[in-house]
């Protein structure tokens, strides 16, 4: 990797505000992404995983300028776009493209497949001709894997997976540089999900497409990522590349999350070592001090809480915020 | 089966009004007490619309015509009026939907939401339908129940709000739950925390459930049994161990291949089964729905094969026409060839 980075993101941060108690107005903030830095590099896919509600849809709402972050700094292509205004984003949707968690939410339901599709068509290239594009939506659908007579249904008449699969040629038919998928694949069955995955690696290759990949799937996450992220409470908690990381992670908490992968196996139970989490899932309202991981950390010494470790660098230049990393030798559960 | 929760028979869906089709046909499974039946299958196989059924929720859709008998409680829920229906189901069966969003009301607090239905299912005062709402947040872990409470759904992850609807399905005790994909945006420690509270429901309360997934690593944790669809019908049912171990139709055994699963090795591409499943709206190939992709076809296939027992097990039923030789060696290579 060499040269500026697609993507920089440095000590980002996005709390919201939420109106607690049932009494009083009391009101708290909710921790969502917690001083964030990390690099994407031209032509590779990250991939993110982490406890529902850490904050990684906040991220990648961030990253694609949905929502403003609070402070930091975010770079696309070496430019600053932290607090770019609205009205000048849209060029920037050109280029970074979202593709939404949840596709039941994010399409118009009075608009046809067609509608959809060519509005995003439009903003690649609006001087396209009519017949142009209706031939460029059936190629669009095809690559998902959808029949061209797709084209003239809305959002209701098709299935979650269907719905997924127009989400995603959305966001291809753009033609970004980025593309941020937030769980893109999880309503698709796993061989449509193969499929899937196949044509963003084609892309990568035809394209040099960017992509940012938000999964809780590690078995898909391991197969997409050059490199792996792990967050925790709104905090990045490791960094790795993926075959380091899932042959030995150093977070206690991504030696959990590896752990407790269902094996498609009905008798995985079997043979297989699982480390459960003990305590309650802290809130992101009120984050523990010290180490965020430590009140259910099965390794957490007496320092883990009341010191915060700092994202640093270990040998072979593998990032993570623990006092004590695992060593490098075999973990359990795998 | 005897003493099934709920038994089902030649339930079939039609779709009219310019896109005749048949969406679910002629599926029939029953569901014991304290048993889990998963249903997996291609995306637009019919799933969801089984699922809608059943709860009786695609009666309301003028387009939709049912046929097929629904046993549940000693009565045939396809017999039953509107009011009826509402009763039974408020009286044992509780559905999760796939879409969170769309079943949340995005206007209401959530633990409102939930209230609701507690309020439905017997007399409570406000302060104790507060505090049991709050130990169903805190059941299905959602970290600070007693603020988050008053949150409204946009304030919740995909996740939490995953969670916030399985909570209110079990807010009534449902002797049966339905539950149409409820862990997909759950990360795997959080998956584990809602299976294991599903599964001691159906220890301490007996409570059966059809859980509809595309995750066969979930479908191998917690499945009694597994029922396999293909363009509205099914394919394959059987007991979990016997269809992940012997697979008996070809469209199962791509399925299985087709697992990226954290074990393997990291691979260039992704085995998937060739070609796309068919439109319904546009009408079923004749015969075996899986022909134009399958590589193993015969002749014979032009035919609909019945959905019968290949071999001994006469509890693993499959829609094929491949000798059992066939079934038992090739399809269970295929298997392991992907997983080498
Ligand atoms: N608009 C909002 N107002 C208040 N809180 C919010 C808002 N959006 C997100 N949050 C909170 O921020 C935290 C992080 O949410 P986010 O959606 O980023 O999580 P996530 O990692 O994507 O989770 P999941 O895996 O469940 O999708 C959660 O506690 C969530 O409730
Ligand atoms: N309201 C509707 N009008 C017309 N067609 C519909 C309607 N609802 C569903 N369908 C079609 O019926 C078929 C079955 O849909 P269903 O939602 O049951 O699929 P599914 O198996 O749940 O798929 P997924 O795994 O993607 O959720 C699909 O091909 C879908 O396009
Ligand atoms: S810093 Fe301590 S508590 Fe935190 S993850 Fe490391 S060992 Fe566990
Ligand atoms: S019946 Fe024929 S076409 Fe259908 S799955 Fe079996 S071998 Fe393939
Ligand atoms: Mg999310
Ligand atoms: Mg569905």
């Amino acid at each position: 990797m060499s040269g500026t980075p697609l993507v920089r993101v440095a000590a980002l941060r996005k709390y919201f505000a939420v109106k607690g108690g049932w009494l009083g107005g009391r009101r708290g903030q909710v921790h969502a992404v917690d001083d964030v830095s990390f690099d994407v590099a031209s032509g590779e896919t990250l991939g993110l995983v982490g406890e529902s509600g850490c904050g990684k849809s906040t991220l990648a709402r961030c990253i694609v300028r949905l929502v403003e972050p609070d402070q930091g700094k975010l770079e696309f292509d070496g430019e600053d776009i932290t607090h770019r205004p609205t009205r000048s984003l849209r060029p920037l949707r050109r280029q970074i493209q979202l593709i939404f968690q949840d596709p039941f939410a994010s399409l118009n339901p009075r608009k046809r497949i067609s509608q959809i599709l060519g509005a995003a068509l439009d903003l690649r290239d609006a001087s396209v001709s009519r017949g142009d594009r209706q031939a460029e939506i059936a190629r669009l659908l095809e690559r998902v894997g959808l029949a061209p007579q797709f084209m003239d249904r809305r959002p209701r008449e098709l299935s979650g997976g269907q719905r997924q699969r127009v989400g995603i040629a959305r966001a291809l038919a753009v033609g970004p540089r980025l593309i941020v998928a937030d769980e893109p694949v999880s309503a698709l069955d796993v061989s449509v999900q193969a499929d899937i995955l196949n044509l963003l690696k084609d892309l990568q290759a035809e394209l040099g497409l960017t992509v940012i990949f938000i999964s809780h799937d590690l078995g898909v996450i391991r197969h997409v990522s050059d490199r792996v992220g792990v967050m925790y409470l709104g905090r990045l908690v490791e960094l790795a590349p993926a075959d380091q990381f899932y042959a030995a992670p150093l977070h206690p908490y991504s030696e959990a999350l590896l752990s407790a992968i269902p094996m498609p196996d009905p008798d995985a139970h079997l043979t297989r070592k699982e480390i459960v989490l003990e305590g309650d899932i802290p809130s992101p309202l009120a984050p523990p001090k010290g180490c965020r991981f430590h009140t259910r950390c099965p390794y957490a010494q007496a320092l883990c809480a009341g010191s915060e470790p700092k994202l640093s660098t270990q040998a072979g230049g593998r990032l993570v915020a623990c006092h004590f990393p695992l060593a490098k030798q075999e973990s359990t559960g795998r | 089966m005897s003493g099934a929760l709920i038994d089902i028979r030649n339930l079939t869906v039609r779709l009219s009004g310019g896109r005749d089709a048949v969406l679910v046909d002629d599926v029939s499974f029953a569901v014991g007490k304290g048993e889990v039946l998963c249903i997996v299958g291609e995306s637009g196989c019919g799933k969801t619309v089984t699922a809608r059924s059943i709860i009786g929720l695609t009666r309301h859709d003028p387009r939709f015509s049912l046929s097929g008998e629904i046993h549940f409680d000693g009565r045939d829920l396809m017999r039953l009026g509107a009011d009826e229906l509402r009763q039974v189901q408020g009286a044992g069966i509780a559905m999760i939907f796939q879409d969170p969003m769309t079943s949340l009301n995005p206007l209401h607090r959530i633990g409102r939401q939930i209230g609701e239905v507690l309020t439905l299912h017997g007399k409570h005062s406000s302060a104790e339908i507060r505090r049991r709402t709050i130990e169903l947040l805190r059941q299905v872990g959602i970290p600070n129940p007693e603020t988050r409470i008053d949150d409204y759904p946009h304030q919740f992850s995909g996740g939490m709000r995953q969670r916030a609807m399985i909570a209110m399905a079990l807010a009534c005790s449902p002797s049966l739950l339905i539950a149409d994909e409820p862990t997909t945006a759950l990360d795997v420690t959080t998956q584990k925390q809602i299976l294991t509270l599903i599964k001691k429901l159906k220890v301490d309360y007996g409570m059966g459930l059809i859980l509809i997934t595309h995750d066969l690593g979930i479908v191998a944790e917690i499945a009694d049994r597994v029922m396999v669809m293909y363009a509205g019908r099914c394919v394959e049912i059987g007991a979990v161990r016997a269809l992940f171990r012997t697979p008996q139709h070809p469209y199962t055994a791509g399925l299985l291949a087709s697992i990226p699963a954290a074990n393997r090795v990291r691979g260039e591409r992704l085995p998937s089964i060739r070609g796309v499943p068919p439109i319904l709206s546009e009408g079923r190939p004749q015969g075996c729905a899986f022909l134009p992709r399958c590589d193993f076809a015969l002749g014979q296939c032009r035919n609909l094969p019945p959905l019968r027992a290949s071999g001994t097990d006469t509890d693993h039923l499959d829609r094929c026409w491949l000798s059992p030789e066939v079934k038992n060696q090739t399809l269970r290579r295929l298997q392991e060839g992907a997983e080498a």
